[in-house]
């Protein structure tokens, strides 16, 4: 009896502290999950010595995994992209012309960046791609975080395996690893500048390092995010993207 | 008419120093085109010889939904590539086949990376199809290891021996990024093999992209110029797959390298020209200074016609004779870049002038350059020389004669 009581008494911080891996994915995925959003964004790509800067603003809709992204820099003024569930049309409005994109080509990157069209705009949850696995409590960057290794249980999940630190408090990954097939660190994505908007914590950068090259590096950084906004009509129709 | 002739082949010889030059110029410019196309012609000649040694063999199986847009792209596979070997190894005519797998790739070393096509090879077959063995320079292709065009592995600054990524996206979408050994270096004839191409194993190609047989089946036939003799029992036997000649496949090819002839055509024109300027100005000069002559031979009865014509047969022979002279010398100049040929790859360094040519290249005759040669260039001459000669028939004998020279 008085064993068992001894045993009990070990194992509540155990219980108390042991949030599975699956719990805190649920919870980044959680907090990431709306309804629909506005944001508007300012990339830097950076290759070798070469630096370009780039500014768009987008819709993104929860509900039929719909997005719509119009870049208002100088050089790209009025590309626009429209993601509706699989498929991904451009408009350039140079050649007044719509383009769709399907397939192999989702997977390059968006404006000569680090990011693929996937991963910019996929809004699909961890879980149903990746089995999530708890590591170690680390310190990064100042903060105390989950460190939790996703490796991909279905065969087209884009990497192999991430692992992602996860802030114990706010439930966002400051740093995202990214492993190839293979094993090779490929890409390393950086979330810092946490602000609560509403209910839920938003990266204002993120800054995403191709681990092949030297010297490469694209960063986003917000200028405005709305959340659970009303989407002007016919945002996500093709009609919108040639007016 | 002799008596024309007579008179102005006179002419001519009297003003030798105009009309040599005049001659000169055309003898040369013709020699020179026909040089050019020669060698234009050896260009394309090799150029088809590397395009089916290197890239489309004689005819090619694919998957039916091939997308020639996304040639590289994995969706459409040939999945029972075993069967479509066997089913080639029991017909007669052809000769050797073999499996590929095309995918598009990255290739790095750590520091610089750059977009490449990777191309799984079977390592038993593919010199039945293939010149790859033959040109490689350095090593051999191994399990495990890689094997780089030459251009690609020295802008990598990497040689036999070092270590680099390829990386991709395998068939079903997840990034692979695979290690491997440079076993072998490889230098053909094929820009494309050595600017941009890293071969490696096919099984290993097969397991990373995660294809089951491959992008495509290659194969030579034992006579290959028609290759239309076969397209029937190939398309019976094969139905199902798209079977393509190398006819088929290089039509691409084809359009490009007639637009590349289209400079040899701009050439000739420029001939053309010269040729114009030079006899409308001999003749011209002749016409002013022989007015005396002229107004004499009219004074004596001769009609305009008639001395329109002299002029005109002027115009005639020196546009003949001259593409004679150039054609013969051409021909005599040509007899070493056709029997010997000249290395290119010392004179361009190695991007092939956007030919699909590299090393020693032999020029090929070609007879209608010949013909068409020296039909413009005898045309051209004669028309040029109307106009002298139309100032000629406009002279009045009186006038002529009055002229001091």
């Amino acid at each position: 009896m008085k064993k068992s009581f001894l045993l009990f008494f070990l194992l509540i911080p155990l219980i108390a502290s042991a949030e599975t891996a699956d719990e805190i994915i649920n919870k980044v995925d959680q907090n990431q999950l709306f309804i629909t959003q506005k944001y508007k964004i300012e990339m830097t790509i950076k290759k070798g010595n070469r630096e370009l800067a780039k500014e768009f603003f987008g819709y993104g809709q929860k509900d039929g995994d719909k997005a719509f992204m119009e870049f208002t820099n100088r050089e790209d003024l009025g590309v626009k992209y429209l993601k509706l569930n699989d498929e991904l049309w451009i408009y350039f409005p140079d050649a007044d012309d719509i383009m769709k994109i399907s397939g192999h080509m989702l997977k390059q990157g968006l404006m000569g960046s680090d990011i693929s069209y996937e991963d910019l705009l996929e809004t699909e949850e961890m879980k149903t791609k990746y089995e999530s696995k708890f590591i170690k409590s680390e310190n990064f960057d100042g903060r105390d975080c989950y460190v939790i290794e996703a490796n991909a249980k279905v065969e087209d999940a884009s990497y192999q395996k991430q692992i992602l630190f996860i802030d114990k408090e706010k439930y966002i990954p400051l740093k995202i690893e990214m492993y190839a097939k293979g094993g090779r660190l490929l890409k390393n994505m950086l979330l810092s500048d946490i602000r609560k908007v509403g209910s839920r914590y938003v990266p204002w950068k993120i800054e995403i390092q191709d681990k092949r090259r030297r010297n490469s590096k694209t960063t986003l950084v917000f200028k405005e995010i709305i959340y659970d906004i009303n989407v002007p009509e016919n945002t996500f129709t093709r009609r919108s993207l040639k007016k | 008419m002799k008596y024309l002739f007579k008179l102005a082949l006179k002419n001519i010889m009297k003003a030798r120093r105009r009309t040599i030059l005049t001659f000169l110029m055309l003898s040369f410019g013709v020699m020179v085109y026909l040089i050019m196309e020669s060698m234009l012609a050896g260009f394309d000649k090799a150029s088809f010889q590397n395009f089916i040694d290197f890239e489309t063999g004689h005819f090619k199986i694919r998957n039916e939904n091939f997308d020639e847009d996304h040639p590289y792209d994995t969706d459409y596979s040939l999945k029972n590539t075993d069967q479509i070997e066997e089913k080639l190894k029991n017909l007669d005519f052809v000769t050797g086949y073999t499996s590929r797998i095309n995918f598009l790739s990255e290739i790095d070393n750590g520091i610089d990376s750059t977009p490449v096509i990777t191309v799984g090879v079977d390592p038993e077959n593919d010199s039945k199809v293939f010149s790859l063995k033959k040109y490689i320079i350095k090593g051999s292709l191994e399990k495990g290891g890689a094997l780089l065009g030459k251009t690609l592995a020295d802008d990598m600054k990497v040689d036999a021996g070092d270590i680099i990524y390829i990386t991709f996206r395998s068939s079903k979408g997840m990034f692979t990024s695979i290690e491997l050994l440079i076993t072998g270096l490889v230098q053909s004839a094929d820009p494309k093999v050595n600017n941009l191409t890293v071969f490696i194993n096919l099984d290993e190609a097969r397991e990373h992209m995660g294809v089951e047989g491959a992008t495509e089946i290659t194969f030579r036939v034992k006579d290959y110029q028609e290759p239309e003799r076969y397209t029937k029992q190939l398309e019976s036997d094969f139905s199902g797959f798209r079977v393509q000649s190398w006819k088929e496949l290089s039509t691409d090819f084809t359009a490009l390298m007639s637009t590349k002839r289209a400079g040899g055509r701009y050439f000739l024109l420029f001939i053309v020209v010269i040729a114009l300027v030079g006899i409308i100005n001999t003749l011209l000069m002749s016409v002013y200074e022989k007015r005396r002559e002229i107004g004499t031979l009219m004074a004596l009865g001769m009609e305009h016609n008639e001395i329109r014509n002299v002029f005109m047969i002027e115009g005639f022979l020196i546009g003949f004779f001259g593409s004679i002279c150039g054609l013969i010398i051409g021909t005599i100049t040509n007899l070493y870049f056709i029997y010997s040929g000249i290395d290119y790859t010392a004179m361009v360094g190695e991007g092939g002038m956007g030919f699909n040519v590299m090393g020693v290249i032999k020029s090929s005759w070609v007879i209608s350059a010949y013909i068409s040669s020296l039909l413009i260039v005898v045309f051209a001459s004669v028309l040029s020389s109307y106009y002298p000669a139309k100032k000629v028939m406009k002279m009045n004998p009186a006038e002529c004669l009055r002229t001091v020279q």
